[in-house]
């Protein structure tokens, strides 16, 4: 391999040896660095700013030029640039070429010359052997794919996004002979053309769409060894039939018509979810879908995925389950080693599905990532919380349903591995930070009503040391759990009143609770709320 | 499940014994030991012993995790982990990062080296000017004025 470094007189030689650099703070550790580290440090940067070290010294003078991957924001007058830019681009193999359009840039016709600049970037990459290519367009941009796009032999990835139609109708073939990874993000892709890429591509592991308007059916048995599809829906589309015997992971996303699994007997994973329906719309005409093709539709999911192994259900798949149930029509039991439950708890969906049974073998975990901010837990509990709520759909659980509904599904779970819970996507406190007090709010919620008819609350700490009933004002503890190391300081029966000399029910404020969990003690602060409408009590002991 | 040790002796003579599967997730240990590099001892003539030492974090601390739940680690140890990383290598100074990112190379562990090089690209390249890159690597402006001049010239886009 030839060594750029000695293009440049000053280039100082490449060493690999760590213990030619002393702890000096002045040394420039970097330019000392093989080219290929540099490469690689450079790979973690858009192309453009590869480019810009350029100028730091003569021993950068020519680094980006051999970085096998390449990635472009394109603009509407930088195009004609960059393919100047790459006649000094010297990197035999290009691993990855990633082209960003940004917003705004429409180019239909075929004629105009920033489509052939575009063009000649895809030809220039795959004229070396372009593994990876990524096309993302801005919104409302678009660029027609080139025909010769769809014939090629080193392509092992294509990702393509737009918000427009794809065709293949510019080629008579599709011929990706090493593709693996198909991922499109379009409005339209005819019959055809799905035909035409399933067949042109023998090798496909991985395929995935998304907002694709006219998929109905995908016939994916000749792709013998496709393992991976999903589906994200953002349109309605009236059926889709999928017939996709070799798939071992499964993923239906917010589905909005019927779909039919012809044939999944490989079928392993599956993450299924329909579009979110008001309970109140399932019984009018409004909606094309009547609660009884809800039904069907439940049914055949069900039969389908009966040997799956792993299942995730969110939001709308319980509300399914749950219409079947209160509309007294049994529906199959299905057997799972792990189910994952990823949903916000809505009200909707508690109400009826509460009455219903697990059905699932929960055996292994139950991820629920639920969304306690939208839980309305400055109100007054209320018992009789248990029928359609009378006023609007998109109220959210009450926590006394909310505290039923994980008490039904923690009644059936074997074992519970983790509990996970969210924050909800518009609170700006980082992942981090949903500890303490949303773990105090959630289990509080967990347990709610049935422990606590003096309107206490009860909390589980996430290791089930130790189970606690309280209020604003003190801690109960309720259970300890025998020869932890929490039974040696507290007792069944205690009433916790402070923190670190913090009273509990202080308006505000922060407390430092020193806690012991799994025989380790941890300082976790907790944030005390000011507002919480809840009538007091004494506590029982 | 027998607990195998593995003998690292770093560039300075410092021994280091690691449970096996942390010293594994290096793909060039393998070899040293088919190679039978020394009956028990593996010596990394090119690892200081203080470097080494950060390497052995790392790996402890991606070892735990890997066999935790047969590959299917849940999110929140992800997320620790992801953490962990980040803290980790904001401890570390110029040189350190420099070395680690070394070792990690010469002892093929793609994650670090991963990790490594992403550092240095988001806290030393990334966001900066020209002029400031140099300052914080340390890079000596050996061009002349006309030099640097023609140098941006060619590729004028790349610095709007």
């Amino acid at each position: 391999m030839e060594d750029d470094c000695r293009e440049e007189n000053s280039a100082r030689p490449c060493v690999r040896n760590p213990s030619h650099f002393k702890i000096n703070g002045d040394l420039d550790l970097i330019s000392s660095l093989p080219n290929e580290i540099l490469h690689h440090i450079l790979l973690f940067a858009p192309t453009n700013l590869a480019i810009t070290t350029s100028v730091l010294s003569k021993r950068w003078r020519r680094v980006w030029c051999d970085i096998p991957s390449l990635s472009f924001q394109l603009h509407k007058t930088s195009n004609e640039s960059i393919s100047k830019t790459l006649e000094s681009y010297s990197a035999t193999k290009i691993t990855s070429l990633h082209l960003c359009l940004e917003s705004g840039i429409y180019l239909e016709s075929k004629r105009n010359h920033e489509v052939h600049d575009i063009d000649n970037l895809i030809k220039f990459a795959m004229s070396r052997n372009v593994e990876k290519l990524s096309l993302d367009y801005g919104i409302s941009s678009y660029y027609p794919l080139p025909g010769f796009l769809f014939s090629n032999s080193s392509l092992k990835e294509l990702i393509v996004k737009s918000r427009y139609s794809i065709s293949t109708s510019l080629c008579t073939v599709v011929s990706w002979t090493s593709l693996t990874n198909l991922s499109l993000r379009c409005s339209l892709l005819p019959d055809e053309s799905i035909q035409k890429i399933l067949s042109g591509s023998p090798m496909l592991e991985s395929l995935s769409f998304m907002y694709c308007r006219s998929l109905c059916c995908l016939d994916l048995s000749g792709s013998v060894r496709l393992r991976r599809l999903t589906i994200d829906f953002e349109y309605y589309s009236p059926q889709l039939k999928i017939v996709a015997p070799h798939i071992h992971y499964l993923r239906l996303i917010n589905l909005k018509g019927k779909c039919t699994l012809t044939d999944v007997s490989s079928l392993i994973e599956a993450n299924i979810d329909t579009a979110y329906y008001l309970p109140r719309f399932w019984c009018i005409e409004v909606n094309p879908l009547k609660a009884i093709d809800f039904q069907v539709i439940v049914e055949t999911m069900l039969e389908s995925l009966h040997k799956v192994e792993n299942l995730t259900v969110g939001l709308s798949f319980l509300q399914m389950l749950s219409m079947a149930e209160y509309c007294g029509v049994p529906f199959p039991t299905f057997k799972v080693k792990t189910l994952t439950l990823e949903t916000r708890i809505l009200r909707s969906m508690i109400t009826v599905y509460m009455s219903g049974d697990w059905n699932c073998a929960v055996e292994k975990h139950v991820n629920n990532y639920i969304d306690p901010q939208y839980l309305d837990s400055d109100q007054c509990w209320r018992f009789k919380d248990v029928a359609f709520p009378p006023s609007s759909e998109f109220k959210f659980a009450k926590p006394s349903l909310f505290g039923s509904f994980m008490e039904l599904l923690l009644g059936n779970t074997r074992k519970l591995e983790t509990l996970n819970e969210r924050n909800g996507k518009y609170t700006q406190q980082p992942m981090r930070s949903y500890s303490s007090l949303s773990l105090l709010r959630s289990t509080k919620i967990l347990c709610g009503i049935r422990f606590c008819p003096h309107n206490g609350v009860e909390d589980i700490d996430s290791s089930f040391l130790a189970v606690l009933v309280y209020s604003r004002s003190w801690v109960l503890v309720r259970r300890v759990k025998p020869a932890s190391d929490a039974s040696k300081v507290v007792k069944e029966g205690d009433v916790i009143i402070s923190f670190d000399d913090l009273h509990m029910g202080c308006e505000g404020g922060v407390a430092e609770l020193g806690i012991i969990r799994a025989g380790e003690l941890k300082k976790v602060q907790v944030i005390l709320r000011p507002r919480v409408h809840l009538v007091l009590s004494a506590p029982t002991s | 499940m027998s607990k195998k040790n593995i003998v690292l002796k770093s560039s300075n003579g410092i021994i280091f014994e690691v449970e096996e599967a942390v010293a594994l997730q290096s793909e060039t240990i393998p070899y040293m030991i088919e190679d039978d590099c020394a009956n028990d001892t593996i010596p990394l003539a090119n690892v200081t012993g203080d470097i080494l030492a950060l390497v052995i974090e790392y790996c402890k601390k991606h070892v735990v995790v890997a066999d935790g739940d047969g590959g299917g680690s849940s999110s929140s140890s992800q997320e620790d982990l992801k953490n962990w990383d980040a803290q980790f290598m904001n401890d570390l100074d110029q040189s350190k990062i420099f070395n680690l990112l070394l070792a990690a190379d010469f002892l093929n562990i793609k994650t670090l080296f991963d990790l490594t090089c992403q550092f240095v690209a988001d806290t030393m390249i990334k966001g900066k000017s020209v002029e400031e890159v140099r300052r914080t690597l340390n890079i000596e402006k050996d061009y002349t004025s006309e030099e640097e001049a023609k140098a941006r010239q060619e590729n004028e886009w790349a610095f709007k």
